[in-house]
């Protein structure tokens, strides 16, 4: 049965047809060619003939093109439309003319450098050229890392590695950055909120040096389909972007199939498990002989869905070593393996983290299976893009679990098709990591006086780490003055805030997980029944300052809930409107949390059964926050008692929490969000949604521009659930707030008034 | 006015009382070491001290211990001895050399010239100067300089562009030959370590490597002298250490019976001349009289290694009989024998006899949990090899 069938057959299952909430077919697309650019070099369009390659789609023609212009580009494509071709052609054009040519590749990943290696090579051999290509990272053996740096023409790392292994020491890399042309930026969409921030840093290192040197390269960048991609690439690279995103590659039918477990609780609003329902939508597939990858959204989730999958292989008429999972934490040549066995067909069902979401290559598959929204829909298109490359037609089934993210986009599917709504953010001057990357930078070169690292702020900022005696000042110069060596000390990952790591005693002290830290003081303070992979264990003492919990497994009747004491207190007010019913304020706040005590929570029956007190230093940190303010009068006039608009206000801030990264790139612990009635700075009901890293990462700030819109998706979402009461799906579960919350919620966003159309 | 406009306002009238460019603290180390300032606008200290070194070998012969890197001897007089004091120990663009002292050898004194910088941004001219100095010699000689100082000093350059010409000369690390011979006699192979051990020096109130960088930022921000001296001093005594260091490792194939060599500087030195080719036979010699008590097993075994090498396998043969009861080297040497037997004097039975003796006390080490198994593979191959060939030849 081929994939046509396949569909035919799905069509008149009816059990199968009645969970979908949406089929959507795309049309094929016809691929759209432009001849070969007059100066490309005669050899390499020789070679390309050779390879079958008659004439370029149309948006590799116009980034080469604009590439030759002296123009940096950005080049919007989904998977597998010839992009690396796109990247690859300006640089070895350059190179068949000037042999010294040096150009840096940055990648996300170690293992997609590995993989585009791979191709940069195959070009080369193809070419005859004598260019060095290599791969630099922390697997590099010492006596190759000579030979990179002196006569590597392109050299393949990551942001990482430039960071630490580069930069710092670029002395010894003379050669490539006085001979440094191109700087290409893969899948430049993975670089937003934090990361973002660290590698927009980066490359003002990164341009200072050759500035130094004497080169200017230009940047030629890739990105997924997002909102904002030429925005984007613009603040990574600190340059004006030229957008490419007229895809001239062809694609074939696509079917996108919405699909949502059946209801097994009604009042608690719970669905069937993800998990379950993947495992009965592959006994149906797995038939057809398609060919299936799953992605799932967790590591965890990975391992789950294997074990049952293979324990089922039988059945679904597979061998065990058929079914694979793929994700983080496997040896790159286990890793090279699976690939392989993608690619050749040995392996019919992979079940793999988003590692997969990313271009390494494994050939085309028939079927995509989304266990679970991954979180953005730039990401579920990417996942997508795995089923059925070019000319054929390729299927895709989400599954949604129960989180509103889910299920909102189960009962809007036109938003989840429309105009991609997300936009990647970076705050290219979050102070910390400003502060951490001109440390680094007054190391790699001292800082001339005049100069600008970020507009304006420069000349304050080395002051103070002058007065700070970490930078000293002479000769009108600020010199590094310290024996560390600053990048050690900043990883690009993540903000400059620490994670307490989860220690199992019982299996010697083995590290089950980590946690930040202000989830750590809620869930692993000392005592704390904490539930990991859906097992209880104890925590017997947290380690403050060592961060470490340490824990070991009991069986639990109950678990344990924190009761946490946060507190705002706004600094600033940036922005502010007043937008008829409500008003909005873009503020600069201080927010303290600190776990006081915790309530011991009977499972099944939900009674409490005792309390307890914890004691740990409160937590500070300072971030910009979207203040939504709700006058008293208007909740007033429409009736509602102070204890009410307390119960509304905190389900209305569940679902803006939850809904926030459709708007906005971002992931769901990246934002807090925190209701109050009596706010002693508004002195009126307020919500606060501010942005979980030390000096904000501008998440906030954009929110602050579409408010509205997150709003009426609030209204939207939680008049339109299925459940009575609330449910996880909406505004909470059911049993942390009052049996009228939804009512309350809804009415509180009803009477705003909103205007906005989601 | 707004405070901060007064206060620049302020800091300008203090400025112009005149801020001298030769600050007071380099006055007084100028004082204290007799030495000299340099340039006037971006004031460097120079300093210069000598002493007398009479007994020397100006021919250095270090064929053996450079691995026949340096195959003829080198002249002492051509040799530029260097050691950096920096702000920081891990290396990077960000460590500044602030003291870049050089010694060298000339007519029965060891001379040194040492330039302290005061301060960041003092490099471009003393720079500029020394490089033609360098040319004068023809060797540069450090003590772990190949990783560490020379590119401190290369990226110190390059950043005021210029290139460091000390990088086109042959360059003797003296860190290696040394751990070729000390590794496994002293707990560290540092210089004080040596001076004490080998030189018969002990710096008083030296200074620890660790805390220099630190001494330099406080006597940058306090101008107090008292371990800013200290680092100058340490610096001191650094070069010249490494000038009779290289002449300490001189001594030990081409010097008087009397330098004496410790057990695991000649097991050290025996395992290296057993990898050199040719095979310096006569040097076993040299290194026999100057240890005493019973040679060791480790030094036995790598010479018998040298013997074979050198085409004198039964003299090795000998060692080997001889080492055969030592656990340390007692399978390898039994797996020599049974090559020796085997492959040159063709004694099949004799071999197999040893191979068969070898793999039964393997077999009772294994009942402890002593488990070498590519080594017991490889014994069992040549069993059955050797059964073979003693069978066919009955």
């Amino acid at each position: 049965m081929n994939l046509d069938q396949l569909l035919d057959y799905l069509a008149n299952d009816n059990d199968f047809r009645q969970r979908l909430s949406k089929w959507v077919t795309l049309p094929p697309k016809e691929p759209r060619y432009a001849p070969f650019p007059g100066d490309l070099h005669p050899a390499i369009v020789a070679s390309l003939r050779k390879k079958g390659i008659r004439q370029l789609f149309t948006h590799q023609a116009s980034a080469f093109e604009a590439v030759s212009r002296g123009e940096n580009v950005v080049v919007v494509t989904p998977t597998a439309s010839g992009k690396t071709l796109a990247y690859n052609l300006p640089v070895f054009n350059q190179l068949m003319n000037d042999p010294e040519t040096r150009a840096l590749y940055l990648f996300p990943t170690k293992a997609l450098s590995q993989d585009q290696l791979k191709e940069i090579e195959d070009l080369n051999g193809k070419l005859r050229l004598r260019t060095k290509a290599y791969t630099f990272d922390g697997d590099t053996p010492a006596d190759i890392r000579r030979t990179i740096r002196t006569a590597g023409n392109l050299v393949v790392t990551n942001p990482d590695m430039l960071h630490q292994g580069i930069l710092p020491h670029h002395t010894l890399w003379i050669k490539l950055f006085e001979n440094l042309k191109y700087v290409i930026i893969d899948e430049v969409h993975m670089y937003r909120g934090v990361f973002g921030s660290h590698v927009a840093n980066l490359m003002t290192r990164l341009k200072r040096l050759c500035a130094f040197y004497g080169s200017s390269p230009q940047f030629i960048l890739s990105s997924a389909t997002i909102d904002n991609p030429g925005e984007l690439a613009e603040t990574i690279t600190g340059e004006q972007v030229r957008l490419i995103d007229d895809n001239g590659a062809p694609s074939g039918e696509k079917h996108f199939l919405m699909y949502n477990p059946p209801v097994v609780n009604a009042e608690l609003g719970l669905r069937r498990g993800v998990v379950n329902e993947v495992k009965t939508i592959c006994r149906k597939i797995v038939p057809t002989g398609a060919q299936i990858i799953i992605f799932a959204r967790s590591r965890m989730r990975v391992e789950l869905l294997v074990t049952y999958l293979q324990d089922i292989a039988a059945e679904l008429g597979l061998g065990r070593e058929q079914i694979r999972g793929y994700r983080g934490g496997f040896l790159p040549r286990e890793r090279r393996e699976i690939e392989q066995g993608i690619k050749k067909g040995a392996i019919r069902l992979v079940v793999s983290t988003n590692a997969l979401e990313l271009g390494i290559d494994i050939g085309q598959l028939d079927v995509a299976i989304l266990a679970g929204y991954p979180g953005s829909i730039a990401s579920a298109w990417q996942q997508s893009g795995r089923a059925g490359r070019r000319n054929k037609t390729s299927l895709t089934i989400m599954v949604a679990s129960s989180a509103p993210l889910d299920q909102y986009l189960m009962e809007k599917p036109a938003f989840f098709f429309g105009k991609n709504p997300e936009t990647a953010f970076v705050d290219r001057e979050n102070l910390p990591i400003v502060m951490s990357h001109l440390k680094c930078a007054a190391f790699e070169l001292p800082f001339r006086e005049d100069e600008q690292f970020i507009p304006h702020a420069t000349a304050h900022l080395l002051d103070f780490l002058a007065s700070e005696r970490i930078l000293r000042k002479a000769e009108g110069h600020y010199y590094w003055m310290s024996d560390i060596y600053p990048a050690d000390e900043v990883g690009l990952r993540n903000s400059t805030q620490e994670n307490v790591v989860i220690v199992d005693t019982t299996r010697q002290n083995k590290v089950i997980g980590e946690m930040d830290m202000f989830g750590a003081q809620e869930m692993l303070h000392s005592e704390a029944v904490y539930i990991h992979n859906g097992l209880p264990y104890y925590v017997d003492k947290l380690e403050w300052e060592e961060l470490k919990a340490y824990v070991h497994r009991i069986d639990a009747d109950h678990y344990t809930d924190a009761i946490t004491k946060v507190d705002i207190k706004v600094l600033d007010v940036t922005e502010e409107k007043n937008q008829g019913r409500y008003a909005k304020l873009l503020t600069e706040v201080a927010v303290t949390r600190a776990v006081t005590g915790y309530k011991k929570i009977k499972f099944k029956t939900h009674e409490n059964i005792g309390f307890g007190r914890v004691y740990l230093p409160e937590l500070e940190m300072q971030t910009t926050a979207l203040m939504l303010r709700f006058p008293m009068e208007m909740l007033k006039e429409n009736g509602f008692k102070e204890s009410e608009t307390g119960e509304g206000l905190k389900s209305i801030a569940y679902a803006l929490r939850h809904l926030a990264p459709l708007f906005i790139i971002c992931d769901i612990s990246d934002i807090a969000i925190f209701s109050v009635v009596r706010d002693p700075f508004a002195r009126e009901p307020v919500i606060y949604i501010y942005d979980k890293y030390q000096g904000g990462i501008g998440l906030s700030k954009k929110l602050y521009a579409r408010e509205e819109l997150l709003l009426a998706a609030a209204l939207e979402h939680i008049s339109s659930c299925p459940c009575k009461q609330g449910c996880p799906a909406c505004i909470g579960p059911s049993l942390e707030h009052g049996d009228d919350a939804k009512a309350l919620a809804l009415k509180i966003l009803n009477s705003l008034e909103l205007k906005a159309q989601v | 006015m707004d405070i901060s406009r007064k206060l620049a306002y302020y800091r300008k009238g203090d400025q112009k009382t005149g801020e001298k460019v030769v600050s007071s603290p380099l006055a007084a180390l100028r004082d204290h070491f007799g030495a000299t300032i340099l340039y006037e606008e971006h004031p460097v200290l120079c300093l210069e001290r000598d002493e007398a070194e009479e007994q020397v070998d100006v021919r250095v012969d270090l064929n053996i211990l450079s691995r026949r890197e340096f195959p003829t001897p080198v002249n002492l007089s051509e040799c530029l001895f260097f050691d950096l004091e920096t702000s920081g120990l891990i290396g990077g663009s960000g460590v500044y050399a602030f003291l870049i002292g050089f010694a060298w050898w000339h007519k029965g004194r060891i001379h040194t010239r040492r330039y302290f910088l005061p301060d960041y941004g003092r490099e471009p001219r003393l720079f500029t100067e020394l490089n033609p100095w360098f040319t004068s010699f023809n060797y540069i000689v450090s003590y772990n300089g190949k990783s560490f100082d020379l590119p401190v000093l290369n990226s110190r350059f390059l950043m005021n562009r210029q290139n460091l010409h000390l990088l086109n000369m042959p360059h003797i690390d003296l860190v290696h030959p040394v751990r070729r011979v000390w590794q496994n006699s002293f707990p560290s192979c540092d210089l004080q370590t040596l001076e004490r051990e080998l030189l018969g020096f002990h710096r008083s109130n030296d200074i620890p490597g660790a805390f220099i960088p630190q001494v330099y930022f406080d006597f940058l921000e306090t101008g107090r002298l008292h371990d800013i001296v200290r680092v100058i001093e340490h610096n001191y005594y650094d070069l010249v250490s490494m000038v009779r260091l290289m002449q300490k490792l001189h001594t030990i194939f081409n010097g008087e019976e009397g330098s004496a060599l410790d057990h695991p500087a000649i097991c050290r030195l025996s395992r290296l001349l057993s990898g050199l080719s040719p095979v310096p036979l006569n040097s076993f010699d040299i290194l026999e009289k100057k240890t005493s008590g019973p040679l060791p097993a480790d030094y036995l075994f790598w010479k018998s290694m040298a013997l074979k090498r050198a085409g004198r396998a039964d003299q090795a043969l000998l060692l080997w009989r001889e080492l055969q009861n030592h656990p340390r080297h007692a399978f390898a040497v039994m797996e020599e024998i049974a090559k020796y037997l085997e492959h040159r004097l063709k004694k099949y039975k004799e071999a197999l006899q040893v191979v068969e003796r070898a793999l039964h006390i393997m077999d009772i080490q294994r009942e402890f949990g002593y488990n070498n198994t590519p080594l017991y593979r490889a014994f069992e191959r040549r069993r059955k090899r050797l059964s073979g060939k003693s069978k066919a030849k009955n």
